[in-house]
């Protein structure tokens, strides 16, 4: 080897003399700059409209700030108690207070970490008949001053003033009156009607005059009321029996006023007397909770912040979870079975044939999933289609079998709908086996079943990856068939999202589920990622 | 695949065994969608043959469902509920996929050129999120929306709809364009602009045509998951907001009629048509993009 020759030390320039490193970062950057600007707009619109509401709807299943809203000074006083003999008068005077008296939402600081059991503040109580202006006053001095009123009257007015139709302007005028409500207490869904109205004639500098304290507490009281209604609906899924022991008591405690509350209270509900139930207020103190979690999966916390089983009549979704699984697993072993054949037939079928059977293959994947569910009624039903074949083959009459409104109506109707997510991929995958592979190895002496064991198998496996993870991610999530043709033991956790989203409004509970199923799914689309790629996800 | 000649008789017994269970889990995907056609136009309100119907007894056939499906209630033997709600589903089902539609291939057709392009950072990660609407269980996105929509005062609106739509559809869109994208030759557009074309022409002169198949297509999807939605009409739209799935998921679960199953007949000829196009579209495309048929 000779020595190279001498590198030259000038750099390379461009016809305009920028030298053609500098030029060629220059293009780079600008053509990475227009591929941003290209995929901005759409980035911008998902996350704002798709990913962010999800993560919205993940922190609910940890959230339990409605609770601590609704009983700051009992939780700010309840770590001094033992936790095991009943509780003294102190804390019995504080969920008196926090549950039938109006000062959290009036004093300014009302729920955080620095709430002071001490302040007088919390104590002074507000006359039920009026007049109400000192003794607010009194709570918190800032609601003398108009300035304290002036963001109330600002919301009210963009009702007052709303233009458009009369439906139009009624929308925005309840729309003011719940946005009032929302400032003044912002986990309610009441409407402050009063005060919407009384500021609609405020000219926003007087000083605000009795008519002013009476609406905020009319309002404040309704808007109390249905806090007590929803965070007593809470302290249920913690203790069962806790929203009737609510509900009874403040209508018997309605009359109680003065001090001492502890004899009152048991005196009105002998469950306050339990310690059971104050030992569940314990595990509510956080504002995040993982209760739903552990209640998604049958577990709850107990006093000592241990986790332990939920009673036998309250354990529903292990087994639905269970089921969800099994479900999917019956669904996709059964896609794959029926799949293989008809995916190997279309491979290997000359062009023509092959293009007319897959017709019968697209058709139901391009059809709408009601109207396949409804087909599946007709075939499947007591009446149906099947079961009248059967009685015409010889079946008696009083055998009709009961193939819908049940698991196996769920798991027939499924995979015939999966199927094509099924045949698709494992059918693009033997596309690409040439045929004198098989040949070659009977060829070689393998009988039929090896060669095909050995040699075809083995290669439609990345096929059948992709099918098995796809149908079981989309099974996984079902919640429309399962509901229509699932009947009670058909249904599964994704019926039972919609059930607490719909029906039992434990939204937390709803959430806990949904972020578990999330993150299954999340996991199996990432191995999906890792066997296919997302990029090669093909349609149609 | 026909049998070799040499091919021995357990051979020959497995081959046709085999065509036989082939036959048999095709004749399980179409059957239940062929057997709704000719219950369809029954006389009798209950969804099963009748024997009448067996005997081919043209008494026994009528069209009065259809009739009630487009809200002519004057058939006196009708006892089931008669309305218009079926004409107001379409219309509304109609304007709301046409228009998310439209956005959403407008989106996608961004995002795909985005995404196609030689340098882009975090490829991964978008594509990831892009398809995520796809990944995502329907009845968790709707909670999503329902509270997210519900802040933002969209609950009830079609303008909530038409975006929720807009998201469903908008993978699709990415996925097919992508594809179409991933055969295209970049020296057609450098040759463009070269001869002077700004990037906009450029794009609806040279990129536009040839990537069209692709987008159609993408643009079929996302119609029809719009046109075939019903989880998220139900948790965010209102009682305005009556779609056909939504008319069709009350009719399945109130009572149900055999104008259900006209309105059935009436989508699974349109799904034909549609897997028509979109087939027809796909061979054009590999045309244009000198594939040869396989």
């Amino acid at each position: 080897m000779t020595n190279s020759p001498p590198v030259s030390v000038q750099p390379l320039l461009t016809a305009d003399g920028i030298p053609l490193k500098t030029s060629l970062q220059r293009s780079m950057r600008r053509s990475k700059l227009r591929a941003i600007c290209l995929v901005l707009p759409p980035l911008i619109f998902l996350l704002g409209l798709f990913i962010i509401p999800i993560g919205n709807l993940l922190t609910r299943s940890t959230d339990d700030t409605l609770i601590n809203y609704q009983l700051p000074l009992t939780f700010a006083m309840i770590d001094q108690w033992d936790r095991k003999t009943l509780p003294e008068e102190d804390l019995f005077e504080a969920i008196y207070l926090d549950l039938s008296s109006l000062n959290k939402y009036l004093i300014s600081d009302n729920f955080s970490d620095a709430v002071d059991p001490s302040d007088p503040a919390w104590r002074v109580r507000i006359p039920k008949k009026g007049p109400y202006r000192d003794a607010m006053i009194a709570i918190d001095p800032r609601w003398q001053s108009a300035s304290t009123w002036l963001p109330i009257h600002e919301i009210a007015m963009v009702g007052v003033n709303a233009q458009g139709t009369e439906r139009e302007r009624e929308n925005k005028a309840r729309r003011a009156q719940f946005n009032i409500c929302a400032y003044l207490t912002p986990l309610t869904n009441a409407d402050c009607t009063k005060l919407y109205k009384v500021l609609q004639a405020w000219d926003g500098a007087s000083a605000p005059d009795e008519t002013f304290f009476n609406a905020l507490y009319k309002d404040l009281s309704s808007a109390n009321k249905f806090l007590v209604g929803k965070s007593s609906t809470r302290m249920n899924y913690g203790k069962p029996g806790f929203k009737s022991l609510i509900k009874k008591s403040s209508r018997k405690l309605k009359k109680v006023s003065e001090p001492p509350y502890r004899d009152a209270m048991i005196k009105a509900d002998k469950r306050w007397g339990d310690v059971a139930f104050w030992q569940t207020l314990v595990t509510m103190q956080e504002p995040q909770t993982t209760g739903y979690y552990l209640n998604a999966v049958d577990r709850k916390w107990n006093k000592d912040h241990e986790i332990e089983l939920q009673p036998a009549e309250r354990r529903v979704y292990a087994m639905l979870w269970w089921r969800t699984f099994l479900v999917s697993l019956i669904v996709t072993v059964g896609c794959l079975i029926l799949a293989y054949p008809v995916a190997h037939l279309l491979a290997t079928l000359p062009l023509r044939y092959s293009n007319i059977l897959m017709i019968c293959v697209l058709m139901p994947f391009w059809t709408s999933l009601l109207v396949r569910i409804v087909a599946w009624m007709v075939m499947l039903q007591q009446e149906g289609v099947i079961n009248d074949t059967l009685v015409m083959l010889g079946l008696p009459d009083e055998n009709r079998l009961p193939m819908m409104y049940n698991f196996t109506g769920t798991v027939i109707v499924m995979i015939q709908i999966l199927l094509p997510f099924m045949i698709l991929p494992i059918y693009s995958v033997m596309k690409t086996i040439p045929p004198n592979y098989m040949k070659a190895a009977q060829n070689l002496g393998a009988t039929p079943a090896i060669a095909f064991l050995r040699v075809y198998m083995p290669q439609t496996l990345p096929g059948i990856g992709a099918g098995v993870i796809l149908v079981f991610i989309v099974a996984i999530g079902y919640y429309i068939t399962p509901e229509l043709v699932g009947g009670k033991d058909g249904r599964l956790i994704g019926n039972m999202v919609a059930y607490h989203m719909q029906k039992s409004l434990n939204w937390g509970l709803a959430a806990a589920m949904g972020s578990i199923l999330l993150a299954g799914i999340l996991m199996l689309y990432w191995i999906y990622d890792k066997i296919v790629g997302i990029d090669n996800m093909k349609l149609g | 695949m026909a049998l070799p000649a040499y091919a021995s008789p357990a051979q020959r017994l497995w081959h046709y065994i085999y065509l036989t269970i082939c036959s048999l889990v095709l004749f399980f995907l179409v059957m239940p969608l062929i057997a709704v056609i000719p219950i369809s136009f029954s006389v009798s309100p209950f969804l099963q043959f009748t024997p009448e119907m067996l005997r081919l007894d043209p008494e026994a056939f009528s069209l009065r469902w259809y009739r009630m499906m487009i809200g002519d209630c004057s058939d006196p033997g009708i006892t089931t509920v008669c309305s218009d709600n079926w004409k107001i589903g379409a219309k509304n089902s109609l304007f709301i996929g046409v228009i998310a539609t439209a956005l959403a291939t407008t989106l996608g057709i961004f995002a795909a050129l985005g995404l196609s392009r030689p340098i882009m950072p975090f490829r991964k990660l978008i594509m990831a999120i892009m398809i995520s609407p796809l990944i995502v269980p329907l009845i968790i996105t709707a909670s999503g929306m329902f509270f997210f929509f519900a802040k933002l005062n969209l609950v009830s609106t079609y303008t909530g709809l038409i975006l929720a739509h807009t998201i469903l559809g908008f993978p699709f869109v990415v996925i097919t364009v992508t594809a179409t994208l991933v055969g295209f030759d970049a020296s057609l557009t450098k040759a463009a602009a070269s001869l002077g074309g700004g990037p906009v022409r450029n794009f609806f002169k040279v990129q536009m045509p040839l990537i069209l198949p692709g987008v159609i297509s993408g643009a079929l999807f996302a119609f029809i998951t719009s046109f075939d939605e019903v989880v998220i009409v139900l948790f965010i739209g209102g009682p305005d907001q009556i779609t056909l799935p939504r008319q069709m998921w009350s009719g399945i679960r109130q009572e149900i009629s055999p104008t259900i199953l006209s309105v059935a007949t009436i989508l699974v000829i349109l799904s034909i048509c549609l897997l028509t196009a979109v087939e027809l579209l796909r061979r054009r495309s590999e045309r244009l993009r000198g594939i040869r048929p396989t």
